[in-house]
């Protein structure tokens, strides 16, 4: 009987034992996260005592802050992978890029834009290279970072760690931020330290991986996705440390991306669930950085959103189609979309600096702007003004000095067409929250039809999806693009636009364009400021995609710019501050970038590579009859 | 044969008062704070409209709940018509309701149709239409 007894206590014993460990290896890896929160908190602190009790009067004393900061900074790598998942806001607080920021995001656009104030440990960096250093804003930095990293210790963070799904969509998130930010110095403003940094957080995350494996065995990162990361660390180990000399073509192309192709599929093996903005715009489907469905920017489709069927969505374009080419939706029916946004040149207008204004005398003070890839936008028109495509095509319309249109007239010319009146009766039937045929049913047409030709992709496309071969001057301009030409710092991979990781805001820039090239005075044009009154949005403007840009001159908002090599100058010479313009908040360095001609002309080669493979129409041969014998007379694509 | 019409003719009348019954009920589907003006409030009861057209499309289908055999719209409390965070704060959602199936704008609408939306009452269920006929 005590033989029983002291058996079966000895398996309960046991059973215990192993829960224990079970219990012990569950916590591995949200103890590793407590842990490196903890450390980079402790470090915080020596910082900030260290500034405090510095005379900050010789240059051994700024050293010893730099020393400081320089492990602040190696403290928080480690925990880069779930800070800018888990709370983007608080981590611009710590390590931001600017001291200021006007953000829009996505899912607020809706609201007016709002003031964030951060930067952190990237602002401290720059204000130790100022002659004269203010101590009491460098403790206001390194405080509020302080604050702000307490939020991550909070219930609500830990919280998402008793499930993988959080660490498989910091992962994505890591992965895009590799591809897009953290190889170019967008927020690390010492360059010498941009890749010692990426070996550090390529180890850290390696840890990271391993005690995530451990503690959630059913779910676990793959041996495949392992074997990959290792080569990604072996590889970088092996390359420069100069980020200028860094391979980012190979490291981008043969780790980065593939890796972000691994990470998807097991998103979707284990059923990931997102509980988080962060992941708005991104499509779980995506296969490749350089797919076109990488995120959501506007919903094209407008009021016909939720149609699929190929029947009903060929009518939508082919009624689109005709819209864009028909001068009735102007005020005196002399002026269509392709008026300005010609197809045949890539829906801008490449001949002049600006199109005519509706009086047919005066020019308008924008050049026009393609309508390519502007799907892949938050915020549309240079000034971030509308919100959708649908109001953007609205508001051209309505605009007495571009289409000199109103609602009603239009719908109303529209509705007169026989042919128009049918098939929008009958695509009444996929809205049915609407009784009747509203504007918005025209617009999302036009919008559903010009989206199409966004489509394409381009050789640099090509060659990371689908390993096409590449010139080696197109990957050395890829590699400037991303150091020393320092273009990716605004451009970011994959669509070479203002929208950066997790890709839910379109940025704007302030680079001081002129009015002339001959750099007598800054343009006048407020940009930005016109829609937020704010003093660090003046003459600011959102950042472009680069893609089919060798095919859509003039450039800048006003066209000063007539090819690339201008612009490409332009940027070389730091700006409109670079040539001596007074330009108080430009976000751009005025320093040269003390470019060569040969690398000029690689930078060139990669631009080109972005030229995309456009498909072009006919137009068509006749418009809609009207009731109305006087509009018969109007011409397909307009006469201005 | 003449029965059979005759019977479902009654049916259908009886139908028909009942349904204007609903009518008459639903013909104020919506709670208003009486402080809102009428032209204010015609222009959200075209919101709302829309909105309840959308529910129907892209909400009911999970979340009507069945009282005696008959669907019906639920309550959502204020702290569940959260706009935007509805896509996470509902794992479904995620997928269910992305922005190219459902767009902020129409997420708007329905927000409105479901907040002005008159209340359940929780004593008195809705009593089917069947129930009505066999009377």
């Amino acid at each position: 009987m005590n033989k029983k007894l002291l058996l079966v206590s000895l398996a309960v014993m046991i059973v215990i034992c192993f829960s224990f460990k079970d219990r012990i290896k569950r916590d591995t890896y949200a103890n590793h996260y407590i842990s490196s929160l903890n450390e980079f908190q402790s470090q915080q602190k020596v910082l900030l005592e260290t500034i405090a009790q510095s005379s900050l009067t010789s240059n051994q004393s700024i050293e010893e802050i730099r020393t400081q900061l320089i492990a602040t900074r190696n403290k928080l790598k480690p925990l880069d992978f779930w800070l800018r998942y888990l709370e983007p806001l608080s981590y611009k607080k710590i390590n931001g890029p600017l001291p200021v920021e006007w953000e829009t995001e996505v899912f607020e656009k809706f609201e007016k834009p709002y003031k964030r104030e951060g930067a952190g440990l990237t602002l401290a960096m720059l204000y130790l290279e100022e002659p004269v250093i203010d101590k009491q804003q460098l403790l206001h930095l390194i405080q509020s970072s302080i604050d702000a990293s307490k939020v991550y210790g909070a219930d609500s963070i830990t919280e998402d760690f008793k499930t993988h799904d959080h660490f498989y969509l910091c992962n994505r998130l890591f992965i895009l931020n590799l591809a897009a930010i953290y190889t170019t110095g967008f927020e690390c403003p010492d360059t010498e330290r941009i890749i010692p940094e990426l070996n550090l957080m390529l180890r850290e995350v390696h840890h990271t991986y391993i005690t995530f494996n451990e503690s959630f065995a059913d779910t676990p990162l793959s041996h495949e996705y392992l074997t990959l990361y290792q080569k990604t660390m072996d590889f970088v180990v092996a390359q420069p440390t100069d980020y200028e000399k860094f391979d980012h073509y190979t490291f981008l192309k043969d780790f980065v991306n593939p890796l972000f192709t691994l990470n998807q599929q097991l998103i979707k093996n284990y059923k990931v669930v997102s509980r988080s903005n962060v992941d708005y715009s991104l499509n779980k489907n995506a296969a490749s950085i350089f797919d076109k469905s990488l995120y959501n920017g506007q919903n094209s489709k407008g009021i016909f959103v939720r149609v699929k069927d190929p029947a009903v969505l060929a009518e939508i374009d082919r009624i689109g189609k005709l819209l864009f080419y028909d001068p009735i939706l102007s005020g005196n029916n002399l002026r269509s979309c392709a008026s300005c946004h010609k197809p045949t040149q890539y829906f801008t207008d490449t001949l002049g600096t600006s199109a005519l204004q509706f009086n047919r005398k005066d020019f308008l003070p924008r050049n026009t702007p393609s309508l390519l890839n502007v799907e892949y936008n938050h915020l549309i028109m240079m000034d971030g003004k509308h919100i959708s495509l649908q109001d953007q095509t609205k508001g051209v319309m309505f605009e007495f000095s571009e289409m000199g249109s109103d609602e009603k007239t239009a719908l109303k010319k529209v509705l007169d067409c026989k042919e128009y009146n049918t098939a929008f009766k009958k695509l009444l039937a996929y809205t049915p929250q609407e009784k009747e045929i509203t504007y918005d049913h025209l617009v999302s047409a036009i919008t559903f039809y010009y989206s199409k030709f966004s489509k394409g992709s381009a050789p640099f496309d090509n060659t990371m999806n689908e390993n096409a071969p590449l010139k080696q001057e197109v990957k050395d301009g890829f590699n400037l693009f991303m150091s020393k030409a320092q273009c990716a710092t605004c451009h970011f991979v994959p669509q070479f636009n203002g929208v950066k990781p997790p890709y839910v805001n379109s940025e704007f820039e302030v680079i001081g364009v002129p009015a002339d090239t001959l750099f007598t005075k800054l343009s006048p044009d407020k940009g930005r400021y016109g829609i937020n009154e704010a003093k660090e949005t003046l003459h600011g403007f959102r950042t472009g995609s680069l893609r089919n840009v060798e095919h859509t001159a003039p450039y800048m908002h006003n066209g000063v710019f007539k090819n690339l090599n201008q612009v490409i100058d332009f940027y070389n010479a730091g700006g409109g501050a670079g040539r001596g313009l007074l330009v108080e908040n430009q976000t751009l360095s005025a320093d040269s970038l003390h470019l060569t001609g040969t690398e000029k002309r690689n930078l060139m080669a990669f631009i080109q590579s972005l030229n995309e493979e456009v498909p072009f129409e006919e137009p068509p041969l006749k418009l809609p009859a009207s009731k109305n014998k006087l509009l018969n007379t109007r011409k397909v694509g307009g006469e201005y | 044969m003449k029965k059979c019409i005759i019977v479902s003719l009654i049916v259908y009348l009886a139908g028909c008062s009942i349904a204007q019954e609903c009518n008459a009920q639903k013909k104020v589907p919506y709670e208003f704070p009486d402080a809102m003006s009428e032209a204010v409030r015609t222009e959200y009861i075209k919101l709302a409209d829309k909105g309840q057209v959308l529910y129907d499309i892209n909400c009911g289908k999970c979340h009507n709940v069945e009282v005696k055999r008959k669907l019906v719209i639920p309550d959502f409390t204020r702290e569940q018509l959260i706009g935007y965070e509805l896509r996470v704060s509902n794992p479904k959602h995620e997928s269910e309701i992305p922005e190219t199936t459902v767009t902020a704008e129409e997420l708007g609408l329905i927000m409105t149709f479901l907040n002005y939306k008159k209340k359940n009452d929780p004593l008195m269920p809705f009593v089917p239409k069947e129930k009505h006929v066999e009377k």
